[in-house]
């Protein structure tokens, strides 16, 4: 199965409701960019680096072809159109997202994230929840049996994963399994990317919308921040495996943070300078680094896109951390229309 | 329409309102939102932002739109509370943090 998402899909009504129903385990669907007002980083030509596609890694690529395209700008230019498995070609399986019980421990349990921080999703945070977002209305298990309600079937996560969600699935810990969107063991939704061959450098930010942010290297999409007030709002949790990962019927399982290197997540090695290492690339074709180096330091001169160049990598970006549903604020690049 | 169907229609639509009344305002839900969302309330793209977590860690940045709405960006190392949480309305999450 390939999804392609282009602006124009949500130029057609019928299309712009239905992907704006999809967005829950979400933020996922159609096109990208928009403009802002703020100068990013002035780009040279010597930091504008060109795309290199042979960082994505082989078992994650289902083709790479260049093909003339138009960018955000209107002009024309060459892109890469990638279409990518959808399953971490580093890993194994997916999951575990919902704890089954609020015994639950965080081995057995995925992960949620709340105000900037990622949280072990365990029983014992669930059976937490009312106190958590101080608000009693959330009882999302069986206060007799301790048994956490999830929606354990397609029809069931299908319904919670999206913003309306019926009255009879709040208080649900929502997670779809992918083998209801692909019949092969390793294999998600593949999805296309369109990216610029060479990034071409925008006078304002753009803004990142439905189409998302980028494609890891191990063929997973970087997606846009989860809508976690139209989440939380009724009263589910769309459960995280531990790499900040879920799995929705429209973009199959995709990232909303960078977790590498912390429990099962595979790590990025560091570059030989100790600067961190690069997982993806964005929409615009700037390349997305770790957030820290091998110090654990940050970069101090991020722009508001969080990028920057130096000699070495030219213009870049620093995720954000796991538990920011953020990767990157905005593009510094055109991206293909 | 005979008078029975509208009598039922009338009861129906009576029901429906009845329902969205009373049982609509259990889930009228608290404010879920944020505080990344919440710190960008009422600004425009790319004014500073800033907001804390559980554990009192600041993050400071700018609004940038994310789908039609600000979400607050951070593009300054975070800075790292001295003393542990002291938000209220999250439980001490500290133990279950990672």
């Amino acid at each position: 199965m390939t999804r392609r998402y282009h602006t124009k899909d949500f130029l057609n009504p019928r299309l712009f409701v239905g992907a704006t129903l999809s967005t829950l385990l979400v933020a996922c669907g159609g096109g990208s960019s928009g403009s802002g007002n703020d100068a990013t980083t002035a780009i040279s030509e010597a930091d504008n680096h060109a795309v290199d596609t042979s960082r994505f890694m082989e078992d994650a690529v289902v083709s790479i072809e260049t093909v003339s395209c138009t960018l955000s700008d209107g002009s024309a230019s060459s892109c890469y159109e990638i279409t990518l498995n959808g399953f971490p070609a580093d890993r194994s399986s997916l999951g575990p997202f919902c704890p089954e019980t609020t015994s639950t421990g965080a081995n057995d349990a995925g992960t949620w994230f709340e105000d900037g921080v990622l949280y072990d999703l365990t029983g014992a945070f669930v059976a937490d929840l009312a106190n958590f977002y101080n608000d009693d209305n959330w009882q999302l298990f069986n206060a007799q049996t301790g048994d956490v309600y999830i929606t354990n079937t397609q029809a069931a996560c299908e319904a919670a994963a999206q913003p309306n969600v019926p009255a009879n699935y709040n208080n649900y810990c929502v997670q779809c399994d992918i083998s209801y969107y692909s019949d092969e063991p390793l294999k998600g939704i593949a999805v296309t990317y369109l990216i610029p061959a060479t990034p071409q450098p925008r006078d304002a930010p753009g803004a990142i919308d439905r189409g998302g942010v980028g494609a890891a290297f191990n063929g997973v999409k970087l997606d846009a921040a989860a809508p976690t007030d139209a989440i939380l709002g009724a009263y589910t949790i769309a459960a995280f495996d531990e790499c900040v990962g879920h799995i929705n019927p429209h973009a199959g399982y995709h990232y909303h943070g960078a977790n590498h290197g912390d429990g099962d997540c595979p790590a990025i090695d560091f570059e030989t300078d100790g600067h961190g290492g690069a997982f993806g690339y964005a929409l615009d074709g700037y390349a997305i680094y770790a957030m820290a180096d091998s110090a654990g330091n940050e970069s101090t001169d991020l722009d508001s896109c969080r990028g920057h160049s130096d000699e070495t990598r030219g213009y870049h970006y620093h995720t954000a951390s796991a538990g920011e549903n953020a990767f990157i604020g905005c593009f510094t690049g055109e991206t293909a229309r | 329409m005979n008078s029975r169907n509208y009598r039922k229609r009338r009861l129906g639509l009576a029901a429906t309102v009845g329902y969205l009344l009373i049982v609509s305002p259990a889930y009228a839900h608290e404010n879920h939102n944020e505080a990344p969302w919440a710190a960008c309330e009422a600004q425009q793209q790319n004014s500073s932002c800033e907001f804390s977590d559980g554990h009192g860690d600041l993050y400071r940045g700018s609004c940038q739109v994310f789908s039609d709405s600000l979400m607050c960006v951070r593009n300054q190392p975070i800075v790292r509370a001295d003393v542990p949480a002291s938000k209220t309305t999250k439980s001490d999450p500290t133990p279950l943090a990672r």
